[in-house]
């Protein structure tokens, strides 16, 4: 009754030739290759050259989100980019003011500073959910679950999507019944810390883009109670009227998008330029194996008057190689751009 | 609590102690983990809200459970969730359906159980672990830190372990280890959100938790991981004995008001002057104010085998189950929860039919 | 016999209600017990049992309803009890003829009674049931029936016949079941409640049959049936159509399908009844009613898994994506799904992996290119990326959130080379002190320190009467270099002393290293960042030799700084004073050691030998006392060390640093590294990649000579206040190196080593400066002339003492090695061989 994998095929190809699953496992890199070279000599359907997943060197997988479906969570987001199912869930917490050590005097200013310096904003990551078979439980986060963490914290805080105000509970202390004065000074007692937990059930390939996609949707979906200082008490109650309830008001959206450099060189010879190199928009895992050099584009686009877009590069990172130059960036930055068109859309579909 | 982790499974506290000594220990504030981006130094506290002290004008009203005593909520069950790993199956049980009046609160009455599982494996063990004739089977359950209403912490506790090794009692039952001889296959179970051991207005008076033994709700998230880890231990293509789903029942009280004419199957007598002792499958412990007893099996149907068994609880008015009275109780309670397992073993062989299909087609294909 | 227990029943109150209860649900599991029997006997006159029983059955089936009422809740039982007398005394007779159709009627009552009183009392007797229950219908199911089961089971007979569907159907279950089968947990409880509540239908059904005439009861017989079926099928899904053909066509001919169909409500029981009557009957094919069946809506409703299925949740959708409408990604399917090979296809032509040169070289190319330039850099970190890709895209991920974390330390991109051009620095010498043990090395030095003013007068006078105080005022000079107490009160070095002295010319720094055999790893430490070694010979008669003879450690102190790569030997022939400065003891210690150490392989040129007393100080720092020594005019020994030339620092190369000590450097240095740089450079700021932990530190500080600096070269002692590091990941003998060309971690490489003993294939440790892990010789691949290295033996057994060999070495956990490096190779506390990695 168990349902079984499917083998490989295994009907005898004819000579010199593999069938796909062999092939691929046998030379992954020429496997991709021959997928990405156009066909020599370019037969009659000039179909452009497509890669094993059969995507378009350029094309993204298509987002595929839902959010505020899980009960327990202030605010909880799924995407699923293809084979990358990313659940974040987001648990909002209360930080009172009297356990932030020196006392914050919160000026209208340091916003982004505030956050920071409270640590308000709490990504994890969570790989080890057995999302791939790379990373199994029972074990301390791996070094790729830290790092993406510390990246998507530190453009949480480079992009301060969130302001300060929207995080503090303030008490107005009622005025001294006699004198009008002495009252109505408002004074933060508590702030609210976020906890964003970002779960991979499925991973294939491009974790950061659908974890910052999970968070940011979590983030929007996120409903903060009406939360008061109950003097009495001593301690901040809240309402948990949903009506009541204030959803946190993102400024921007910034949308990731990651590419990677595909050399044909395999051993990247010393002047990579005699081969051909291909820049694959939202890699999967497989090729992501392939290629060591990746580029991530964070824009933030507004639409300009006449349908245009103004293009905001938030932060753009590169790792891993030097092949793509100036002209690769450019049009790197080009697609980041239309992804953002994509997300946009997908989220005026959604909300 | 490494110590009395390490009688439930001993490779885990190898890395309990490791994550121990190598400080990503989280839950003293001492060390802090390293590993990951912690909160506020000073530490936050869980929102209160004003409704559960009865503070404040409105106070919100307990579901009632609306189903009959013998129906189950509806499961929703597919396997290939995660196409890296070699099996994997999602389920979710649709909430009941009386969250009409309290939708408009924050913290809404009922949640649905919402399990995904991925089986990696089998795969050979390393050259220096020493032979096993049979495949070794091990498990690892983790709610989400928003699974519950109560943050969850980054480890697994107590609880979660407990979890992990009734489910490694039901399924290494199930599955034909001696056909991977020197081989490990991983079930790793992830808790997206978790059932509720009572209705959240009792937490802060009255209300049974299920007391010492921890919370009912866990027996209803052992039922559902017991069945979503069986379809993705087939989806993994490993042999079976045949698929063992999981059912719970409990011995709940029930207000008087409800069913006059009690259901002859279900009642089981008065308990004090205005509740009734009664039998239901599949309990949403918020919706009970008391639950007196519950029981979770794991059960092959096919060939009537109960490969899990988890009991707990007492029959109000009588002491020990020594007593032919209770002895029959635990009976009744026991046949439910085999019934329950039944009636969850079709949709389970539903899912694992059509994905077998779906794969068979897919195979067709690669053949042309 | 049922009907005083009727009666009986009446007017009890509720624990002996329950009590009783028990009883007979304990003694008609017995009679389900003894069905095996009745059974048997049945089966070769099935037709005319059923035919016979069928009344007898019912009334069985009521009777055990009253009962069963009992034990259940006392309204329904009156309520019965008024349905039931009728009922009861129809049964009375009836039972009677029952009785006759069975094989011995009359004992069985009796026992059963007896059974009950003897058993009245036993409470445990339950469990004791249950345990009891499960076996005997193996034992009837598996064919072979064995005698001691059936006896047994023997007080349980005179079976309703509606029992013995479950005992075949539990007998059908293959043995030996998970936690016994299971029957024991289930079957036994099922039975008690369940029978309870068959009974309950069967006694309405009764009833009904009272009311109405044989027609009603008739369509009853066909609607119940139907409703049986349907939970059957449903129930079981996965059961075959025979089965089902079998289960469904009972109902249709008799009461006795039909009572037991009413009383159908769990599928287990369900199955047992249908499997037990086709065990007896065996099959009577008629598909045709359960095809009606199928379309009775009864209360199996909440068995067909449709009505159980959700529809999945938008969560649920977006979560499982393609994969629930079953479009798993067909990876590219508008491609043909088989390849060319590679490499025969010109596809591929521009694709070869052996064009160009290998992935080796390219690395070391690179590596020795990145040294320079910020373009090399780039290449360089593309071919350090080499192999596994994803891991090295992490580190390299690593490396750039590490980046931004806020307290990074400013570079201050000086550049190091220039700095070290342009510092004036005196030219550096390490020099290791070796010798055999008591050879006076310490003492040498002491005196040479002394001499130079290093140490003062006074601290020399309190060691003098320290000394003096445990009768070893020679060793005074010793305790300036000697400082812990083990050291001093063993009169031995321990540890790699470090000092530090100037003359006009030269700046050295001592490495006193241990003479004594147990102590030789730290001798390698030592010897590892010497830049020539200082050899002390104890003149003395007698000991030279003691220190010469094939075990001293003279020759293997000589051998081994010779494998650490140090050329140079300054020979100071010590004590010469208890010699009284004979020439011809000098002379032939000089063409001993000479003849020793040029087959050692020094070059003679690199050799110089002078005469002095450490104790004395003569020929030390100051020319010997005039008349000592007329036959020598050479220069002194500090004259020979400061003769030593400059030593070229490997600054060009990438950045290597073996770490000698780990140490917290104060409050705001919570963790420091002291060593020497191997080759490279680095400056404050700099980030750096401690191997094998492939971990990234910052450098926070550098202090060289214990004074703070921004930079330091290659050849320097310095020591580093790192950050943003976890200092589980550091310890001695790892490797700082640049992030650009990081050193491979490696667990097998070959060596061309000098073997001091016999090298077979074994257990060894390798030293590498502090560095020494656990490892083996896993192939001695050739023997090698020592003059020009080419191969004389290939794949030898076994590798003489003092030969050379190229062998092949395997480690246990990766360590930082890449060629070329002095590796030593010890056994069991003593060093078997030393050489060049490869």
């Amino acid at each position: 009754m168990a349902a079984s994998k499917p083998p490989s095929p295994a009907i005898s190809p004819p000579s010199l030739s593999f069938p796909r699953a062999t092939f691929a496992k046998l030379s992954p890199h020429p496997f991709l290759l021959a997928h990405l070279q156009p066909p020599t000599p370019p037969s009659a359907n000039t179909t452009p050259p497509h890669r094993p997943n059969g995507r378009l060197p350029t094309q993204f997988r298509p987002p595929n989100l839902h959010t505020g479906s899980l009960t327990h969570a202030s605010g909880s987001s799924v995407v699923r980019l293809g084979d990358t199912a990313v659940v974040c869930g987001i648990r909002a917490e209360i930080l009172p003011a009297s356990n932030v050590g020196c006392a914050y005097t919160c000026g209208g200013s340091d916003d982004d500073t505030e956050i920071q310096a409270l640590g308000l904003l709490v990504p994890n990551v969570e790989l080890s959910t057995g999302c791939s078979p790379a990373h199994l439980p029972g074990q301390p986060p791996s070094p790729l679950a830290q790092t993406l963490a510390a990246r998507l914290q530190s453009l949480l805080y480079a992009t301060n999507l969130i302001g300060a105000d929207e995080l503090r509970i303030m008490y107005v202390s009622p005025p001294a019944d006699d004198a009008g004065e002495g009252g109505g000074a408002e004074e933060v007692k508590a702030w609210w810390t976020l906890y964003i937990d970002i779960l991979f059930i499925s991973l294939d390939g491009n974790p950061f883009d659908a974890a910052w996609a999970s968070l940011l949707l979590a983030l929007k979906d996120t409903r903060l109670p009406l939360a008061y200082w109950d003097p009495d008490l001593a301690c901040v109650l809240c309402d948990d009227l949903v009506a009541n309830a204030k959803r946190l008001r993102m400024r921007r959206w910034p949308v990731a998008s990651t590419f990677a450099v595909y050399s044909a060189q395999e051993r990247g010879s010393v002047g990579g330029d005699g081969a051909g190199k291909w820049i694959l928009a939202d890699p999967d895992a497989f090729e992501e194996g392939l290629c060591r050099e990746s580029v991530t584009v964070v824009v933030d686009c507004e639409e300009a008057e006449g349908g245009g877009v103004k293009t905001r590069i938030v932060r753009l990172e590169k790792r891993g190689g030097g092949s793509a130059g100036k002209a690769e960036i450019k049009e790197v930055v080009e697609m980041a751009t239309e992804r953002w068109r994509v997300w946009r859309d997908v989220l005026k579909g959604n909300a | 609590m490494s110590m009395n982790r390490k009688n439930l499974d001993s490779e885990d506290t190898k890395w309990e102690l490791q994550e121990f000594v190598s400080g990503w220990y989280e839950i003293p504030a001492a060390m802090t983990d390293r590993r990951r981006i912690n909160g506020p130094p000073g530490g936050s506290s869980p929102v209160i809200f004003a409704s559960s002290l009865g503070i404040g004008g409105r106070s919100v009203k307990r579901p009632s459970r609306i189903r009959p005593p013998d129906e189950l909520r509806k499961i929703f069950l597919k396997t290939g969730l995660t196409p890296l790993a070699s099996g994997s199956a999602y389920l979710e049980l649709s909430p009941s359906a009386n969250t009409g009046e309290t939708c408009d609160s924050l913290a809404p009455s009922s949640s649905a159980l919402k399990l995904t599982c991925a089986v990696h494996g089998p795969r050979p063990l390393p050259r220096s672990a020493p032979f096993t004739p049979q495949i070794q089977l091990s498990t690892h359950i983790k709610f989400a830190s928003f699974a519950a209403r109560q943050r969850r912490g980054y480890i697994r506790d107590a609880s979660e372990r407990d979890l992990a090794v009734h489910l490694e009692t039901a399924l290494r039952g199930v599955i034909i280890g001696n056909r991977w001889p020197k081989s490990s296959v991983e079930v790793v179970i992830t808790v997206l959100e978790g059932e509720e051991d009572r209705w959240w207005g009792d937490e802060t008076g009255g209300g049974t938790t299920g007391g010492s033994a921890g919370g009912w709700g866990m027996m209803n998230v052992l039922a559902g991981c017991i069945t979503v880890a069986s379809a993705a231990i087939a989806d993994a293509g490993i042999d079976c004995l045949d698929l063992v789903s999981g059912g719970v029942a409990a011995i709940v009280k029930t207000p008087q008001s409800q069913h006059e004419a009690p259901d002859r199957d279900t009642d089981m007598g008065e308990i004090g002057k205005n509740g009734r002792l009664q039998l239901v499958i599949d309990p949403a412990p918020s919706e009970h104010q008391e639950i007196y007893a519950a029981c979770v099996v794991g059960y092959l149907s096919t060939r009537d085998e109960i490969t899990e068994l988890w009991l707990k609880g007492n029959i109000p008015g009588t002491t020990s189950f020594s007593t032919p009275m209770q002895m029959a109780e635990v009976g009744g309670l026991l046949d439910k929860a085999v019934e329950a397992a039944v009636a969850v073993r079709l949709v389970l062989g539903e899912a694992v039919r059509e994905a077998a299909e779906l794969k068979a087609g897919q195979n067709r294909n690669n053949k042309e | 016999m049922s009907r005083h227990r009727v009666v009986r029943n009446l007017d009890l109150d509720e624990e002996l209600d329950a009590y009783d209860g028990d009883e007979y649900y304990e003694e008609d599991s017995g009679v389900s017990m003894g069905d095996g029997e009745q059974m048997r006997e049945g089966l070769y006159k099935v037709k005319e049992v059923i035919g016979g029983d069928i009344p007898g059955v019912t009334d069985r089936a009521i009777e055990e309803a009253l009962w069963r009422y009992y034990y259940d809740i006392e309204k329904s039982v009156r309520y019965l009890l008024s349905t039931f007398a009728p009922a009861m005394v129809h049964r009375q007779n009836s039972h009677v003829g029952a009785d006759h159709h069975a094989t011995k009627p009359k004992p069985k009552p009796k026992q059963k009674k007896t059974v009950e009183e003897s058993r009245a009392s036993d409470v445990g007797r339950a469990s004791k049931k249950i345990n009891a229950l499960p076996s005997p219908p193996f034992s009837v199911s598996c064919s072979a029936f064995s005698a001691s089961d059936f006896f047994q089971d023997s007080p349980w007979l005179n079976i309703p016949l509606h029992r013995r569907g479950e005992i075949v159907i539990e007998s059908l279950y293959p043995r030996g079941g998970l936690m016994g089968g299971s029957s024991s947990s289930t079957g036994a409880p099922t039975s008690s409640i369940g029978s309870g509540k068959m009974s309950k239908l069967a006694a309405l059904a009764a009833a009904r049959k009272k009311q109405n005439e044989k027609t009603a009861g008739g369509t009853e017989s066909v609607g119940r049936p139907q409703s049986s079926s349907v939970n059957l099928l449903s129930k079981l899904g996965q059961k075959s159509k025979g089965m089902f053909e079998a289960e469904a066509h009972p109902e249709q001919q008799t009461q006795v399908g039909n009572d037991r169909t009413n009383r159908a409500f769990d599928a287990r029981k369900h199955i047992a009844k249908r499997r037990g009557i086709l065990e007896l009957k065996g099959p009577e094919p008629e598909p045709q009613p359960e095809v009606t069946a199928l379309k009775a809506p009864v209360k199996a409703k909440d068995m067909r898994p449709e009505d159980m299925q959700a529809k999945p949740s938008s969560f649920a959708i977006t979560m499982l994506g393609g994969i629930l409408d079953g479009r798993t990604q067909q990876k590219g399917s508008m491609i043909d799904d088989t390849f060319k090979l590679p490499y025969v296809t010109e596809g591929f032509t521009n694709f070869n992996a052996f064009k160009g040169p290998s992935p080796d070289d390219i690395v070391t190319s690179a590596q020795k290119r990145s040294g320079k330039g910020a373009k090399g850099t780039k290449s360089g970190s593309k071919q350090g990326a080499e192999g596994k890709a994803a891991k090295q895209l992490e580190t390299t991920i690593s490396n750039l959130s590490v980046g931004d974390s806020p307290l990074r330390v400013k570079p201050k991109n000086l550049d190091v080379m220039g700095e070290y051009a342009r510092a004036n620095t005196k030219n550096a010498a390490n020099f290791v002190v070796i010798g055999h043990v008591d050879a006076g090395k310490s003492t040498l030095m002491g005196r040479l320190l002394y001499d130079l003013k290093v140490v003062d007068e006074r601290t020399i006078e309190k060691f003098r009467k320290e000394a003096g105080k445990i009768g070893k005022s020679s060793f005074a000079l010793a305790w300036v270099l000697d400082q812990t107490s083990e050291e001093r009160n063993r009169g031995v070095t321990i540890d790699v002393a470090i000092n530090k002295f100037e003359t006009e010319k030269t700046r050295f720094t001592i490495l006193d290293a241990p003479g004594h055999r147990d102590f030789i790893p730290n001798m390698i430490a030592g010897a590892s960042q010497a830049d020539f070694a200082v050899l002390v010979i104890d003149a003395s008669t007698g000991s030279f030799e003691s220190g010469f003879q094939a075990r001293g450690q003279t020759k293997e102190h000589a051998l081994l700084v010779r494998s650490m790569g140090v050329q140079r030997i300054v020979i100071a022939v010590n004590k010469l004073d208890t010699a009284d400065w004979s020439h011809e003891r000098f002379l032939e210690i000089k063409q001993q050691t000479l003849a020793f150490l040029t087959t050692a392989g020094f070059r003679s040129e690199n050799l110089s030998f002078t005469p002095c007393s450490g104790l004395t100080g003569d020929n030390v720092v100051r020319k010997a006392g005039d008349g000592l020594m007329p036959w020598y005019n050479g220069p002194t020994l500090i004259e020979q060390l400061e003769n030593s030339e400059p030593i070229r620092r490997a600054v060009e190369k990438p950045l290597r640093m073996t770490v000698n000590d780990i140490f917290k450097g104060g409050a705001q240095n919570p963790l420091s590294v002291s060593g020497r740089i191997d080759s490279g450079s680095f400056q404050v700021g700099d980030s750096v990649v401690v191997m094998p932990s492939v971990e990234k530190a910052i450098i926070r500080g550098i202090e060289v000579d214990q004074e703070p600096s921004d930079w330091a070269v290659a050849g320097q002692n310095v020591v580093l206040h790192l950050s943003e590091i976890d200092p589980i990941h550091l310890k001695t003998g790892d490797v700082l190196c640049s992030s650009i060309s990081p050193i491979k971690n490696i667990v097998s490489f070959t060596a061309k080593v000098l073997a001091f003993d016999h090298i077979t294939p074994m257990h060894v440790d390798v030293h590498r400066g502090r560095l020494h892990v656990p490892g083996r010789i896993t192939s001695l691949i050739a023997v090698l002339d020592k003059g020009n290295g080419s191969i004389i033996k290939k794949k030898p057994r076994l590798v003489p003492p003092g030969s050379l060999a190229r062998v092949k070495i395997e480690v246990e956990n990766a360590v930082p090695l890449e060629a070329p490096t002095r590796v030593i190779l010890r056994a069991s506390g003593e060093t078997v061989a030393a050489g060049l990695l490869e």
